[in-house]
This record gives structure tokens, C-alpha cells and sequence, in this order.
């Protein structure tokens, strides 16, 4: 935990500093490989009742750093929009870590340190709105998603993400809330993952609308999606100009990460779009 | 060896070491705790250790002050304020190793945590 606890210190002290390099710091990674080193090995050794408030504890701190740690600012340098690297979508890999932590520690039970923010966390698993989520998407998502009444999640990958989404798109970001956003990753079935690694361009928008509802929030989510968000923006523009529905519903995320409008290009079958 | 100093009246300064700020030594009041009554402070655990030297002290400093209150809904940021010390120094998990009294280092990094003027929460 204390190793934890510098981490994230190191990286809120470069955020703050915008004089500082993008770059993660020495001190950063030498804290972090102690601190990963250390809870891997005490997990390993098996959990013992009194460790569990410190396992979930560690646990949030690391997810946050998971997230937080993105050392570059410019889009093109980021994923998507970059050639492929081992640390693409390794938050994504640990929110699902924390699930299995959760059920071993158990941070709701009465003797948890985390019982008295038990509150929070059952009004953050009650529906957001009462509208139905073909309401909340935009209606080009239909189609694109393919979710007419006969797809099931089973033959549809995209169909569990997009109902999801749906209610955090009519829900204004608050701390308070916070939890439920990240409900939305920590859903994604495993073949949605996988789509996402072999950029997908459907998992990519899907991504790209949530991104687009947290670029206003706390300082270790915001930069993530504001730069990952415009990194999928402009990926999907280069690699998949042909495809309009997407190109279309990509203005809200555009927007909303702070991308300039793109300049329409005419589209022309046979030879691609024009610059 | 890194010896954590802590000015306890809290209106002059936050966790240092003696080697970086004799200015502190020397300026420091009277009713300050003589800095060499704080004992070297290793937090480890049964595969590891590390000494807390005294950037990593001002760190947890900022962190008490500022990053924990940064990072959730403000219940969960004053609980885990309450709360990240006492963890990261939690026996099992962590234990807080000295040559007197586990307490003793608890109180002294609460002190220099709550003594940061390094940030504004």
C-alpha cells in the first residue's frame, strides 16, 4: 500500500505540473513494480481475514493508477491511433482484476472498513434513468449495432455494451456517480475485449461515446479519455473514412474531447475519400 | 539513515529530513520535538521493505492532503483518508518495523501528513 500510495502521489504531482514531461518518472515506475511485485506476492500467499480491507484498498488505489498512468498527450501517440504495444488497454485488463479482488475481500461486509459507503455503491447499481435504452442512443446505433428485437448478447457482442451505455449518455458525470460509469468497462464481455485489441472500429465508438461522457471529471479519468477519445476519433477518420455511419456518429465524441470539426471530405467509392 | 523530523506545533513546516533542512534545525521552536527523537521509519511486509526517506514522506504527505481527497466520492475520500495510513502500516499486509513502538511511527506520519503545506486540497 505504501508503494501505492507514492504512485499515485508521483503521478498527481505530474499532472499537476503541466512544466513536467508526459512521461511517467523514474520514481513512478520504481514505486509501481514494488508495489505490483509486493501485492502479487501477498496475494499469492493466500489472504488472510485481516488483509482484506488493505487488499481492497490497494486494490481501487492500483485501478486508479491503471487508468491514470498515460504518458503521452498527443492523440497520434496514443491508442489507438499508434502502432500496437503491450500496454495498450492494460487498465482494461486490471478493472476486471478488481472484480475478482471484490469477491475475495468482500468490502461490503459489516466489519469492512468500506461498510459505511455501502450506500453509495447499491444507489450506484440502481438504473440511472427509467427511459429504455433504444431512447438514449443515438438512432443510427440500431443499425450499426445490428439490435433489432432477434439479436440476443449471445450472437451479438455489441448488444450487452451498447444497453450499458445507453442510460450514461442521458446522466450528467458526477463524483457521486462515478461508480457507475465504470460499470460500463468492467461489463465488457470477453469478445467485446478482443474486438477492442484487434480495434474494432463498432467497439472503438462504443468506447469513444463513453470516453465522451468523462472528459469532464476527475483529474486521473479526464486525461485518458480526453486523449484516447481524440486518438480514436482520429484513427477511425484514417482507417475507416469509408464507413459514414461511423464517421457521422463519431461528431458527438469529436465534440465532447475537444477535436476540431473535420473538414467532410468527398467520399467517392472506388477510391476512398479525398483530402 | 533517514531520520524523520515533524514539527508537532503544525505552523511552520511538514515532514523533512535533518540532512535537507537544517534551516528547520535551527529556526525551529521551542516546543518542537528535537528531531532526533524520530526513528528511522521502514514499512515492509513479508517479501519486502523500504525505508521512507524524506521525499517519500512529503509524498504521503500530499497524498493525505491533497491526491486522497481528489479521487472518489467525498465519503469514500474522507474515509480512505482516515484509513490509508492505518493500512499502508497495517500489520500482515504491511508492517511498520521499528526499534520502539509501532504507534509511535503512526503518530509521526500522521503528523507529517497532516502537517504538509506543500498543496492545496
Amino acid at each position: 500500500m505504501m508503494h501505492v500510495v507514492q504512485t499515485l502521489t508521483a503521478i498527481h504531482d505530474r499532472y499537476l505540473d503541466p512544466s513536467k514531461t508526459p512521461r511517467r518518472s523514474v520514481t513512478e515506475m520504481y514505486h509501481l513494480s514494488q508495489a505490483a511485485t509486493s501485492y502479487n506476492m501477498n496475494l499469492s500467499a493466500g489472504v488472510e481475514p485481516g488483509d482484506r480491507d488493505a487488499l481492497w484498498g490497494t486494490a481501487i488505489l492500483l485501478g486508479i493508477i491503471s487508468f491514470a498512468s498515460l504518458d503521452v498527450s498527443d492523440p497520434r501517440e496514443a491508442w489507438p491511433f499508434r502502432d500496437p504495444d503491450p500496454s495498450d488497454l492494460e487498465w482494461l485488463g486490471l478493472s476486471h482484476g478488481k472484480k475478482t479482488v471484490w469477491r475475495i475481500a468482500n468490502p461490503m461486509r459489516s466489519d469492512s472498513i468500506f461498510y459505511p459507503l455501502v450506500d453509495e455503491y447499491i444507489d450506484n447499481a440502481t438504473p440511472a434513468t427509467t427511459l429504455h435504452w433504444a431512447q438514449c442512443v443515438p438512432p443510427a446505433f440500431i443499425s450499426l449495432y445490428g439490435l433489432d428485437d432477434m439479436t440476443t448478447t449471445e450472437d451479438n457482442p455489441y448488444e450487452h455494451a451498447v444497453q450499458t451505455l445507453a442510460p450514461l449518455l442521458k446522466t450528467k458525470w458526477t463524483r457521486y456517480n462515478n461508480q457507475r460509469f465504470f460499470y460500463f468497462v468492467q461489463s465488457f464481455q470477453p469478445v467485446l475485449k478482443n474486438l477492442l485489441k484487434q480495434k474494432d472500429p463498432r467497439a472503438l465508438l462504443l468506447l469513444a461515446y463513453w470516453y465522451s461522457t468523462i472528459c469532464d471529471s476527475m483529474w486521473w479519468m479526464s486525461r485518458r479519455a480526453i486523449v484516447e477519445c481524440q486518438s480514436i476519433c482520429l484513427y477511425l477518420e484514417r482507417d475507416h473514412g469509408d464507413e459514414e455511419t461511423i464517421l457521422d456518429l463519431l461528431q458527438l465524441p469529436r465534440t465532447k474531447c475537444g477535436l476540431a470539426p473535420p473538414k467532410r471530405r468527398p467520399y467517392i467509392p472506388w477510391f476512398g475519400s479525398l483530402t | 539513515m533517514n531520520i524523520v523530523n515533524v514539527n508537532r506545533t503544525g505552523d511552520s513546516g511538514s515532514a523533512t529530513t535533518l540532512a535537507s533542512r537544517s534551516d528547520v534545525l535551527s529556526n525551529r521552536n521551542e516546543s518542537a520535538v528535537p528531531a532526533n527523537f524520530y526513528p528511522a521509519i521502514v514499512v515492509s511486509d513479508q517479501f519486502s521493505s523500504y525505508q521512507l526517506d524524506s521525499q517519500s514522506v512529503d509524498r504521503l504527505g500530499k497524498f493525505y492532503t491533497r491526491t486522497v481527497l481528489s479521487i472518489g466520492t467525498e465519503k469514500a475520500a474522507k474515509l480512505y483518508q482516515n484509513y490509508a495510513i492505518e493500512i499502508a502500516c497495517a500489520v500482515r499486509m504491511n508492517v511498520c518495523r521499528m526499534q520502539s513502538r509501532t504507534d509511535l511511527v503512526k503518530e509521526t506520519l500522521y503528523d507529517a501528513c497532516r502537517s504538509n503545506t506543500h498543496c492545496n486540497p
